[in-house]
């Protein structure tokens, strides 16, 4: 007993009466923590209980045959319901996780989205306060044709910029697989500015760079095109204004 | 019976894997003991039933609680059993009140006359090697499931006296066990 750790001595004495279960529990809850961490009180407590076993040899009797019966059904039913049940629920549970997690994955995917298309749209709003709150801005107005009689239009610069901006509002919502298309317009030429789509109230913005030569067009227009926008106007024009005043 | 040869360290392996048989096994190689010491200590057949069906339900539900690092599954088992008979007297205790009985020295108590006519007879074949005094309390703890102090109250002796009497009467009764080979 040369490797007793500490505690051994104030416990020893108590373990006959730990094993015949005589201890008030304040007397016997230090003695259980000592037990928990001492293999040497724990051999001893043993052989205390191995002895006081012996008193139940002497009294063994044999059980009613019934209970033995009744003991099994219980198990039985245990095995055949509830340990199921609990199998059924761990997996459950494990189901529940995975569909919440990648509930919460679509989730943040979807609010990521929605945080960036608020970015752009902040970062267009900046963008077009600059055009209105500049003292050289020039406004070309643009005006509905018969097939979008409604729409009408704003084509934004700053002369000596590259950068303009048109902004667009009662447009019908092109056909499925079409988009707008805006075009700068020369003697039967036409030069592309982009493709766009218009929000749920028809509006559109659209921010793009002059061409060095802007000043020799003479007329701006919107058309509807196939997505993915075509190399010359093919479908019908929607918007239509002059560039140089008085023309 | 097809469990001949298995240990019970085997038996509990198979009833952690679920297996009835394997508890089945482990009821008929203990359940006389577990209902024999739980019947003396409540001294109700009906309730002697139920805590060997609780002993052995636990077992069932919880088989990895036994340590083999610390002693035998038997007396493992009967530790188990022992603990929920004494919790059963504790409780009846406290339902009907003992209370004027425990502060009294001891008298010819008829229940204490009844325990000695029951199975105390062949308990007493062991327990009847130890000094009178040490066996007392013995039975009293054991058996009665009264604590030292309860024990001390009972008999009207001093606290101290009562944890000598029990600590050396157990050690005593180890080292009679060892002699007996167990």
């Amino acid at each position: 007993m040369t490797t007793l750790p500490g505690g051994c001595e104030a416990v020893r004495p108590e373990l006959p009466a730990m094993a015949a279960n005589a201890l008030e529990e304040a007397e016997a809850a230090p003695v259980r923590a000592h037990l928990e961490v001492c293999p040497a009180c724990q051999a001893e407590y043993a052989a205390y209980l191995e002895a006081l076993s012996a008193l139940a040899d002497e009294l063994a009797a044999e059980p009613p045959a019934a209970l033995r019966n009744r003991v099994m059904g219980a198990v039985r039913a245990d095995l055949s319901r509830p340990v199921r049940w609990r199998e059924h629920l761990l997996a459950l549970g494990l189901v529940a996780t995975l569909v919440l997690s990648v509930f919460a994955v679509i989730q943040a995917f979807a609010m990521r989205q929605q945080v960036d298309r608020l970015q752009r749209w902040a970062a267009d709003e900046y963008e077009l306060w600059d055009f209105v709150l500049s003292r050289d801005l020039v406004v070309r107005p643009l005006r509905g044709t018969e097939a979008a009689p409604e729409a009408y239009g704003r084509l934004l610069y700053i002369p000596g910029r590259r950068r303009a901006a048109l902004v667009l509002g009662h447009l019908p919502r092109p056909d499925h697989g079409r988009v707008y298309q805006a075009w700068l317009r020369r003697d039967g030429e036409r030069l592309s500015l982009g493709t766009f789509q218009t929000d749920e109230a028809g509006r559109a913005r659209l921010f793009f760079e002059l061409p060095p030569d802007f000043d020799t067009y003479q007329e701006m227009g919107v058309t509807v095109e196939p997505a993915g926008g075509s190399p010359t106007a093919t479908g019908p024009r929607v918007l239509a204004g002059p560039l140089q005043p008085g023309r | 019976m097809a469990d001949v040869g298995l240990t019970d360290e085997d038996l509990l392996r198979r009833v952690a894997a679920r297996d009835p048989a394997a508890l089945a096994s482990l009821y008929d190689r203990y359940a006389p003991l577990v209902y024999g010491l739980a019947r003396r200590i409540v001294r109700d057949e009906d309730q002697a039933e139920d805590l060997v069906q609780e002993v052995f339900l636990r077992l069932w539900n919880r088989p990895e609680v036994y340590d083999r690092g610390r002693g035998t599954f038997r007396a493992w088992l009967l530790s188990i059993a022992h603990h929920l008979a004494v919790d059963v007297l504790r409780r009846r205790r406290r339902e009907v009140s003992y209370q004027d009985k425990l502060a009294g020295p001891e008298t010819d108590d008829p229940m204490d006359t009844a325990v000695g006519q029951l199975e105390g007879a062949a308990v007493r074949s062991l327990l009847g090697r130890l000094p009178p005094d040490q066996r007392r309390v013995i039975e009293l703890a054991y058996f009665e499931g009264l604590t030292q102090r309860e024990i001390a109250a009972r008999l009207g002796e001093p606290l101290g006296t009562v944890k000598t009497r029990l600590r050396l009467g157990i050690i005593k009764l180890r080292a009679l066990y060892k002699d007996g080979g167990g």
